[in-house]
């Protein structure tokens, strides 16, 4: 088990070194020049040449990229050249919004989208089926900045139910921030509801055609048991992969609704440091998403484990 | 046998028909089987033999249970075949079954004495896991207070077949069913599978419905047989009779496919043609179709009817002797 967990973490760092050097070299093929956006109005070639210099721009691309490397390895991941704040320190503040973001997201997701999978399978091709799907539907094809927009006329600024924008650390007052986070959240789940839905009903509609489960029905079991323990239980495995990237997809995929509702996340700072060319932020975010994603990944695959029998004890 | 007025289960007139079918799937099966007899039934894949168990269970997929018809009378009481609520009650409990696939009935994610104890808890109070590690040695499962804790896919075919059988039977029910219980498995083991099902059902005195195709299974275990052909019952009694002197001529074709092992080498014999259709079934006798001796008579439906006291059949021609001397 713990082999297993180290195994995957080595095959982790030949990822991470692929996704770095990509990036860095992507970054410089895009047009536009950090220095230029910096400089402003300034566009007198010595101060340029000097700003670049200041920022080893004018090192061959490998020179920039080992010196980016050596500081991550030390645990710097460089200093934006715009604002001149450490980046692991706009990180730091960014990444905590975002994760209570995507956590909430994810528990309306999970709490709307499996019930209504699980129920639209067992009741296939009832009218039950039929709206559930056409809900899932909609929640797949409504985009998130619409609803989102809408939830603010509605709700805050017909209503006055909830605050429209902002973000409070719920360390600071936790309810105001449930309070600020709920829409956002809401808005954002429901588009993964639709696709946990349809994955959970496809999943369990497989599950429910197995022998054991009509082996759970033969010995009497009554049929919501037969459905959660027996049927539910084997048909989580793909629902739970699809959890985990849908989950690393929110850490740097929630930008639109992050935009919408004026959230100072980590989606907002990727758009603005690729804008200004704030190369260090760019690459920095990225490291970390592409964390995020590995990480969410392993915990996939250790709920396979605890799922699975079959896996464990190799 | 007819100690009691009636016999525990009696199957009457099941029938089941698939949406604008202009046949029925299965039509006019009836069939009875009492304490410490064992009912086989018999007939080719796609008979209706599993159609048959699955609906006493009240395991019938939903789309199917709409076309069922028929009744059932189980421990004196009866049931609407097509409403499957008042068979739970019963099901697990009153009825067990064993099913054709040990390796798929079992569930991947829990412990095999978790899902034997089930069984019992779902019935009675406690949570079942003396019983289960008792039933586990019952049926043979070495050491089985460590192997209670393993995973199916820890488990030979054979085994996970001892485990589904501990299962069925745990709550000593009243008719087991055993659909195929060996096919799945290999001779040496179906022997011992065979052993055990007819021990546990003389210890138990219960009823047993054996669905096989396998005559060397019949010839063992068998009380009585239903031999079935496209969703019929086409000949029916008690096994010597049968045996000894089969009457319809598909029960002659099965017997005489068996392979000998004495007497000179020769290919062996087969009942030659398919099984119809359902679009393609003959409105008359549905053996008429491959039947060697099917003539213009046999357009008309053959009724089931007594040849002797323990045997019944559905052929124009039954009894054989008498009618063969007609053709003659």
């Amino acid at each position: 088990m713990l082999s297993h967990i180290l195994r995957r973490l080595l095959v982790a760092i030949p990822t991470l070194i692929l996704i770095s050097v990509f990036i860095f070299g992507l970054q410089k093929l895009l047009p536009g020049d950090p220095v230029l956006a910096l400089a402003g109005e300034d566009r007198d070639p010595e101060t340029l040449n000097r700003l670049r210099d200041l920022y080893g721009l004018n090192d061959p691309i490998w020179v920039q990229f080992l010196s980016w490397a050596k500081g991550v390895l030390q645990g710097d991941l460089g200093t934006s050249i715009r604002s001149g704040i450490p980046v692991s320190q706009m990180i730091a503040t960014k990444l905590p919004v975002t994760l209570q973001l995507a956590a909430m997201s994810m528990v309306f997701a999970i709490f709307i989208g499996i019930p209504a999978g699980i129920i639209s399978a067992v009741r296939k091709g009832t009218k039950l089926d039929y709206a559930a799907n056409v809900v899932a539907l909609s929640g797949l094809s409504i985009p998130n900045f619409w609803l989102g927009i809408m939830l603010i006329l509605i709700v805050s600024v017909k209503f006055h139910l909830l605050p429209a924008s902002g973000y409070v650390p719920p360390t600071e007052d936790f309810w105001l921030s449930m309070k600020t986070m709920i829409m956002p959240a809401f808005v954002l789940g429901t588009g993964l509801a639709a696709s946990l839905m349809r994955h959970t009903r496809s999943s369990m509609l497989t599950v429910m055609r197995q022998d054991y489960v009509r082996t759970a029905r033969a010995k009497g079991l009554r049929e919501p048991i037969v459905i959660l323990r027996h049927a539910f239980r084997n048909a989580l495995t793909p629902v739970v992969t699809l959890i985990a990237l849908l989950f690393g997809e929110l850490i740097a995929g929630a930008v639109l609704t992050e935009q919408v509702f004026t959230i100072p996340g980590f989606g907002k700072m990727i758009v603005d440091a690729v804008f200004s060319r704030d190369y260090a932020v760019v690459q920095g975010v990225v490291l970390v998403t592409a964390i995020g994603f590995i990480i969410m990944n392993l915990l996939a695959d250790l709920a396979y484990v605890l799922l699975n029998p079959r896996l464990r004890g190799r | 046998m007819e100690s009691k007025d009636s016999p525990m289960l009696k199957l009457c007139d099941m029938s089941l028909k698939i949406g604008s079918q202009n046949a029925d799937l299965m039509s006019g099966v009836s069939l009875s089987v009492d304490r410490g007899e064992t009912l086989c039934i018999v007939g080719e894949s796609g008979c209706g033999k599993s159609l048959t168990a699955l609906t006493i269970m009240g395991l019938l997929p939903p789309a199917l249970l709409r076309g069922v018809r028929g009744t059932m009378k189980f421990d004196g009481q009866s049931y609407a075949l097509d409403d499957p609520t008042a068979l739970a009650d019963i099901r697990g409990r009153k009825i067990g079954m064993i099913f054709q696939e040990p390796m798929s009935s079992l569930n991947p994610a829990f412990q095999i004495g978790d899902q034997v104890a089930e069984a019992w808890r779902c019935h009675n109070p406690g949570d079942g896991r003396d019983e289960a590690l008792e039933m586990l040695r019952k049926v043979g499962i070495p050491a089985p207070e460590l192997r209670m804790n393993d995973y199916p896919h820890q488990l030979s075919g054979g085994m996970r077949q001892r485990v589904m059988i501990a299962m069925a039977l745990i709550n000593n029910p009243d008719l087991l069913i055993a659909d195929e219980p060996t096919t799945a498995l290999d001779v040496t083991i179906q022997a011992q599978i065979l052993d055990l099902i007819s021990d546990l059902q003389k210890s138990g005195d219960m009823a047993t419905i054996m669905i096989t195709h396998d005559l060397g299974v019949v010839a063992e275990l068998a009380t009585k047989v239903a031999v079935m052909y496209a969703g019929k019952v086409v000949e029916a009694g008690s096994a010597e009779e049968i045996f000894s002197d089969p009457q319809h001529p598909y029960t002659i074709g099965l017997m005489l496919s068996l392979p000998s092992l004495r007497g000179p080498k020769s290919r062996l014999s087969t009942v030659a043609g398919m099984v119809p259709t359902i679009e393609t079934m003959p409105h008359g006798c549905r053996f008429s179709t491959r039947c060697p001796f099917a003539q213009s008579r046999c357009a008309e439906v053959p009724p089931l009817q007594s040849v002797c006291a323990d045997h019944q059949v559905a052929c124009h021609f039954a009894p054989l002797d008498q009618s063969l001397k007609g053709v003659a």
